[in-house]
């Protein structure tokens, strides 16, 4: 009986350490809403001022949120009305509706951020070649930055502004990277030209050094 | 020359290498098997959002729907009425503790029933109240008719549940009221029940499933509506023996889709309430 009972555990260990390093005046200040998008359920739950990270339950994948210039998002609360357009309540006092087909809020359009993991080794040099993407998205949505630290995102180097390939095709957007131990790449889109955000493929091209 | 797959290192979400990569208004969504692409996943952008109005410059901290519209609560206690339409109505306000205020919402047939985090009388938890588009926001009296501050509350089977008070009346931290059917401010004395598998206080109500949900400052349990006796409200289990709820950071999702979140050190876990099925069989 009861299967399904007890409880699973959603964080990955990222997300259990950032929660582990807060105080606990911080834990207090823990803020958290939920609502439902295209037939999945999404968690928001807010450190008000330094960040917010969102759960979907469809794929259990954690990712920021971030409403444009300020760390955290707006949102606290939400709900369904009749005919499930869902409202979501501000800590600015504004009530807006969820919107697929936008990239604004009131407070500006979103910036999209995909920063890598670690690619490449510490023990060995690798040479970076080429990064290839496909996207939906094509030329019209304008530029993207592309660029790369070895340090943990502290300094960031080599950027470059990138357009997008065709629809459906894959193309290299950036080539001759240099060679270097362990990098991250940073991909960032702040237009909002063209919504959907959408990239479909992202592949690293290296070749394995000494 | 090797290829690496960055979006494949986003597929697993217990990868530990996800804490140094990072998705900012991007989220994973997973891919068609039919389009038989390498890439099990694809990123997809976060949603805008398209301002309906704006009632206040405080926050927005509560939102529900009830009576046909949608009502908002404020940091500042103010609760609105039709913000959909983009001309909300003032209602009235409630008293709310200015350091973390917290507003609870739960729909009523009647009413929008309503718990906040401060008591002018007591000084202590909380106070109940009903809202309705004709009368606007009323308080329940709780504090006169049952010595009751309540700082949550939910909606189950037509009847309020009203709980997380504090003990400035006595031994009443454990305790769930629930009114008369359809009628959110008419509360029994003796229609309450206790939170009784652990000495904890009741820290917050979750709805989900049709399964009540008192979170425990120490434990959490799920409880039945069995629609016997004056309290119907019946312990199924007692879930967690130990724990850290946060009141602010309790979610649970649309009633259909089952899932209630709750945080307790070191990590984040989701409960799902037991099956229609299983309750049957249960007898």
């Amino acid at each position: 009986m009861c299967t399904g009972q007890s409880g699973q555990p959603t964080s990955p260990p990222w997300v259990d350490l950032l929660l582990q390093q807060l105080t606990l005046a911080q834990l207090g200040q823990l803020t958290a809403y939920a609502y439902g998008q295209g037939g999945s359920d999404f968690y928001v739950l807010t450190l008000p001022g330094s960040w917010t990270i969102e759960l979907s339950s469809a794929t259990g994948v954690w990712s920021y949120r971030q409403s444009n210039g300020r760390l955290d998002h707006a949102g606290r609360c939400a709900t369904e009305h009749d005919g499930g357009i869902v409202y979501v309540g501000l800590d600015t006092g504004h009530v807006c509706t969820l919107d697929a087909s936008n990239s604004a809020e009131p407070a500006g359009v979103l910036s999209y951020m995909i920063l890598s993991p670690w690619v490449g080794s510490e023990e060995r040099r690798t040479t970076y070649d080429a990064l290839d993407v496909t996207s939906s998205m094509g030329p019209a949505a304008g530029t993207f930055q592309l660029d790369w630290s070895e340090d943990r995102a502290t300094t960031w180097r080599g950027v470059r502004q990138i357009t997008m390939p065709s629809p459906g095709q894959r193309r290299a957007i950036g080539r001759n990277f240099g060679t270097g131990r362990r990098r991250q790449f940073r991909f960032q889109y702040t237009s909002g030209a063209q919504v959907p955000f959408t990239i479909d493929e992202l592949f690293l091209m290296t070749t394995p050094g000494s | 020359m090797a290829q690496i797959n960055i979006l494949g290192s986003f597929q697993d979400p217990k990868s530990f290498d996800q804490g140094a990569g990072k998705l900012v208004n991007v989220r994973v969504v997973p891919r068609d098997p039919k389009e038989a692409k390498e890439g099990k996943v694809r990123f997809v952008g976060a949603p805008g959002l398209t301002q309906v109005c704006r009632p206040t410059a405080a926050p927005c901290i509560a939102i529900c729907h009830a009576l046909g519209t949608i009502w908002t609560g404020h940091a500042d206690g103010s609760i609105y009425s039709g913000v959909e339409t983009g001309s909300p109505t003032l209602q009235g306000f409630v008293a709310i503790n200015a350091t973390q205020p917290i507003i609870r919402f739960a729909e009523d047939r009647t009413a929008l029933c309503i718990a906040s985090n401060a008591n002018t009388l007591t000084g202590r938890t909380g106070t109940g109240y009903t809202g309705t588009l004709a009368a606007g926001v009323v308080n329940c009296g709780f504090d006169t008719s049952i010595n009751f501050d309540p700082s949550t509350v939910a909606e189950l089977d037509n009847m309020t549940l009203w709980s997380a008070a504090s003990n400035y009346y006595s031994s009443q931290d454990s305790k769930i009221y629930s009114s008369n059917p359809l009628a959110p401010a008419t509360v029994q004395a003796n229609a309450f029940a206790t939170k009784e598998a652990r000495a904890d206080r009741v820290v917050d109500l979750a709805i989900s499933g049709r399964i009540l949900w008192p979170l425990g400052s120490r434990s959490l349990e799920q409880w039945y509506d069995t629609g016997n006796g004056s309290e119907p409200f019946h312990s199924l289990s007692e879930l967690a023996h130990f724990g850290w709820p946060r009141v602010a950071a309790v979610a649970s999702c649309n009633p259909r889709r089952h899932r209630i979140c709750r945080y307790r050190p070191p990590r984040m876990d989701v409960y799902r309430p037991v099956r229609p099925a299983d309750l049957a069989a249960m007898g």
